[in-house]
């Protein structure tokens, strides 16, 4: 029985109510003042990774070519820098990179970690791709960004899209959306709304012993608001933003295929995020305030309906930064950043934890030469974190090439979960601490960049749960994990005589993660790939735009991972390549009016795979879009 | 012959090495008597295993049933039980037991209809009983159809059983996830229940011993909350005439929880508690509980092998990766260890 077949009028009136408010918006929209509606974009300090990162521009996961994903967990296995591990379409998805495992990336929104501090981890499903703009930085931030940090960090940011949109979609497997996003103005006070809402069966077809069964219990139903607003302050020749977000989700947790299919298990999640910044620049002094909350809901409920399980979190952020050039081409930032979780879940004591963290830094640019150097120190409640310094580099050669490089320290500090767990939590369990580097080339010219760099890393005091002394499941460090590989990457725009656009992403990675040291006897995990993890991944992407047509398509392959950490045979999960097309058309109403209609064939060549061992991912599959931009 | 004999012993001496010997799938009663672990597998992403281990030869053959199938046992492979020539693999996550050629391990049936299903035990020729930790009950297994015929409730969680096959079952209701403090106790000549009986908390094996009482281990109650609340684990000697506890002893703190109570002889053997505990060996007349570990090393969990005492623990490592079995004497001597599946967990004997 499927959660959705047992709300279906409820689900009706959901979607009512959001169309009704999608179109009063979009009244509201097309009579409110248009000139001047952006959201301006956040400008960034020194201590943040835009800067840091090696990789400036970072890459960008909402607008990356060949096929529209719908959330960031298409994007993110789309992207041959990250591998996504996912229970199903709109399921609970975790994502590493660089050989860090999913609670080793940060994931921020304007600076507040939007990571789950029970759970450590982001669902990459809860956050909806086409209201944001995201970028991923790879590589260790720590420094910088702070806790978890260490393979990559993603930076969730305005959408940066000037105009307004009503979006209508419906796909396979029952599947239904509708989304808007409204930039306009009232008074001096510039706005965006933005509204979201999905729900799908998820019902398909996957193959066990040669016969076909349709998946069970794997629905999903997705809300997102979101409301942003800015203004100037021109006292202070800065501006303020605030952003609110709100997220519901309600999903039934599918089983394994090698388990009872009965029954959903349902997992409801309610977030809702406040953000704001206040920033003033001047000729000599730059600063910004920032303030974050982030309140999470999470309730469980199994498929006898006999343990319920809930876990409500807050975590919030209060920063500030400032920066000044000392010398024309020397500038110094300091920074300092208070930050506050707690927990109330049933099965963790009511806990909380203070962190205080102070960095600072130089900036040298002159003449094709760019160097950040940052220190931080942070301190979680009474355990103090070493000391983190990190040091990035470009400097640009001949022909457009540059050199490019970053090391650094980096550190992850254990969750709420890993410290106040009932029972086994271990409050004394010390943070993830390690290093990691790169070295690499650029090339950029003629609107290619091509850009490949090799890295490195190790964490030490790898935390994992295993039985302790007492009987019950305890974190412990008794780790050490190292990661090396290469990542290439091609991007490029080309527009072609008048009319003709292309646009294109080619990347590899090759990265190998292994387990150096254990303290668990006769670990046979040592010296192999880490769980879950490809030594190879694959992207191609390819948009090419010729007038009012557009054709996409892209290419991911995934080689082969284990679901133990030895390696058994049976534990393999084979390498797979999926195919996805898409064709768009837009069509002109007026001067700042169009409208579009986008057809995507997913899966194209119905490839059987999975990212997670007995947990089939869908086969060829479609989806319609019809949009309205004004 | 004598070469033979000193190759195969060398052999023996460097350990045990999976039988890779394709040639002999499906050759009749290459698996018909011997030590049969079950691996659980991963909760949900991992299938379940049989490892065929034969002790006189130190041999190990993982995988028994894909490799004999073809396909997975499924997800949380609990207990292998026999009846003559069929063994019966309950696996709890996929709500199914797997009836097998117990020689030959080929598929012969699939039972479906349980919830969570734990355990099995033969009560008669012509039944077994299925304990069902979710749906508060038992269910009845008729042996030769292979089929659910009925179910009995029972308390909270059903664990373990022992049956002295003349009409009388024990269960330990094990409490699930909460708590339960009850053995129901069922004729099982018309699958009714006779009394329940208050023991101590959360119930958890039953054994009989040499002179046919049976005995019941309470792991005791983990208050995960408010870890005071806990109570102590009791093991208790009921009256085979009344069913009533004849004997209790009780165990001195209330944070160890013993568990998986096995008899050989005279003596009763337990792991001190749950995940990692060592195993205790103590007289079945004595009137306190030892103190002094029988091995050196703890336990996921253990079983002793009825036709000589020998001692089989597991260890379940990280519970991803494949896990060790240590086979001592039953005076705590080690005779050899082998890896079998992932998480290895309940070892049955034919």
């Amino acid at each position: 029985m499927s959660i959705l077949s047992g709300i279906e009028e409820p689900l009706k009136m959901k979607y009512k109510l959001p169309l009704l408010w999608v179109l009063s918006l979009a009244f509201i929209a097309s009579k409110a003042q248009t000139t001047d509606t952006i959201i301006l974009k956040e400008i960034p300090l020194l201590g943040e990774s835009t800067l840091l990162s090696t990789d400036e521009n970072g890459y960008s996961l909402s607008q990356s070519p060949g096929v529209e994903c719908r959330d960031l967990s298409q994007a993110l296995y789309s992207n041959h820098t990250t591998h996504v591990r996912s229970y199903g379409p709109g399921q609970a998805t975790t994502f590493s990179s660089r050989g860090a495992n999913a609670n080793q990336v940060g994931v921020f929104w304007n600076q507040l970690n939007i990571a789950s501090p029970s759970l450590g981890v982001t669902d990459a499903s809860l956050v909806p791709l086409n209201l944001f703009s995201v970028s991923q930085y790879t590589g260790g931030h720590s420094a910088a960004e702070g806790n978890q940090a260490i393979g990559s960090s993603l930076l969730i940011s305005s959408n940066e899209s000037t105009s307004s949109f009503v979006q209508l979609g419906m796909g396979s497997f029952n599947m239904y959306s509708g989304k808007g996003s409204f930039a306009y103005s009232l008074g001096s006070w510039k706005l965006r709304s933005q509204i979201s809402a999905q729900a799908a069966e998820n019902n398909y077809k996957y193959f066990t012993r040669d016969v076909e069964h349709e998946r069970e219990n794997a629905a999903t139903h997705f809300h997102h608001i979101i409301q942003e607003a800015e203004v100037s302050i021109p006292s202070i020749n800065g501006e303020a933003w605030l952003g609110a977000w709100y997220t519901n989700a309600l999903r039934e947790n599918p089983s394994s295929i090698i388990s009872k299919q009965g029954n959903p298990s349902t997992l409801n999640d309610d977030q809702f995020k406040l953000s704001g910044r206040v920033t003033s620049q001047t000729r000599k002094n730059h600063w910004k305030l920032t303030a974050g909350l982030q309140w999470q809901h999470q309730r469980f409920t199994d498929f006898n309906q006999q343990f319920k399980d809930t876990n409500l979190t807050i975590n919030s952020q209060l920063s500030g930064q400032w920066e000044s050039p000392i010398t024309p081409y020397l500038k110094i930032y300091a920074a300092a950043d208070y930050l506050y979780s707690r927990t109330y879940g049933t099965a963790t004591r009511h806990a909380d934890q203070n962190n205080i963290a102070l960095h600072y830094g130089l900036y040298f640019t002159h003449k094709g030469a760019k160097a950040q150097i940052i220190f931080r120190h942070e301190a979680i409640d009474t355990t103090f974190v070493p000391f983190i310094p990190s040091l990035s580099f470009s400097q640009k050669l001949i022909a457009g090439f540059s050199f490019v490089g970053k090391a650094g320290y980096q550190f992850r500090y254990p969750t709420l979960n890993d410290r106040f767990w009932i029972q086994g939590g271990n409050p004394d369990v010390k943070p993830e601490t390690g290093y990691s580097g790169e070295i690499g080339l650029q090339w950029e010219m003629w609107g290619i960049e091509l850009r490949s760099v090799y890295f490195t890393s190790r964490i030490d005091d790898y935390i994992a749960w295993n039985p302790g002394p007492s009987g019950f499941w305890t974190p412990q460090n008794i780790k050490q994990v190292e990661s090396k590989g290469i990542e290439t990457t091609l991007n490029g725009n080309q527009t072609l005589g008048k009319r003709l656009q292309l646009s294109y992403r080619l990347g590899h990675t090759w990265n190998e993660v292994v387990t150096t040291q254990s303290e668990i006897a006769n670990d046979q995990s040592i010296g192999k790939q880490i769980i879950y993890t490809p030594e190879n991944k694959i992207h191609g992407g390819l948009e090419v735009t010729l007038w009012a047509l557009t054709l996409g398509s892209s290419y991911t392959f995934t080689s082969e991972t284990f679901a133990n950490s030895d390696h058994r045979p049976s534990s393999k999960i084979e390498a797979f390549g999926t195919w996805d097309f898409s064709v768009g058309y837009q069509y002109p109403l007026g001067k700042t009016m169009n409208t579009g209609i986008r057809f995507q064939l997913l899966n194209a060549m119905d490839q059987a795979y999975e990212t997670l061992k007995y947990y089939p991912m869908p086969g060829r599959n479609y989806s319609l879009t019809l949009d309205f931009k004004f | 012959m004598k070469k033979v004999l000193f190759a195969l012993s060398a052999l023996a001496l460097f350990g045990c090495s999976d039988d890779d010997d394709t040639n002999t799938i499906g050759t009749p009663g290459k698996y018909s008597s011997g030590t049969y672990i079950a691996s659980e597998g991963v909760f949900q992403t991992g299938a379940g295993t049989v490892s065929y281990y034969q002790p006189e030869a130190k041999t190990v053959v993982n995988e028994v049933f894909i490799r004999e199938n073809g396909f997975p046992v499924g997800n949380v492979l609990q207990d292998i039980g026999f009846n003559g020539e069929d063994a019966f693999l309950v696996v709890n996550n996929s709500g199914t037991m797997e009836v097998v050629e117990a020689g030959t391990f080929k598929s012969k049936n699939s039972v479906t209809g349980f919830t969570s299903p734990r355990y099995f035990t033969v009560v008669s020729n012509q039944n077994a009983y299925v304990s069902d930790w979710f749906a508060d009950d038992v269910k009845v297994i008729d042996l030769t159809s292979f089929r659910i015929v009925d179910s009995i409730s029972t308390g909270v969680g059903p664990e373990k059983m022992i049956s002295n096959g003349a009409g009388i079952t024990y269960i330990a209701n094990s409490g699930a996830w909460t708590r339960d403090s009850v053995v129901t106790v069922i004729n099982s000549n018309d699958h009714e229940v006779l009394k329940t009986v208050q023991v101590g908390d959360n119930p958890q094996s039953l054994q009989y011993d040499e002179n046919g009482n049976p005995w019941v281990l309470c792991s005791g109650y983990a208050d995960w909350t408010t870890p005071a609340n806990s109570t102590a684990g009791k093991l208790i000697m009921l009256d085979p005439t009344t069913h009533e506890p004849a004997k209790t002893l009780v165990f001195p703190d209330n944070f160890n929880h013993p568990i998986h109570l096995h008899v050989y002889g005279s003596n009763l053997f337990y792991l001190s508690t749950n995940y990692g505990g060592k195993v205790m060996k103590m007289d079945a007349n004595s009137t306190t509980l030892p103190t002094t570990p029988l091995t050196d090393k703890g336990f996921y969990n253990f079983s002793v092998d009825p036709s000589n005492g020998d001692i089989y623990g597991t260890d379940a490592k990280d519970f991803n990766q494949t896990g060790l079995v240590f086979r001592y004497d039953m005076n705590g001597t080690l005779l050899d260890s082998f890896a079998t599946g992932i998480i290895p967990s309940t070892i049955s004997f034919k």
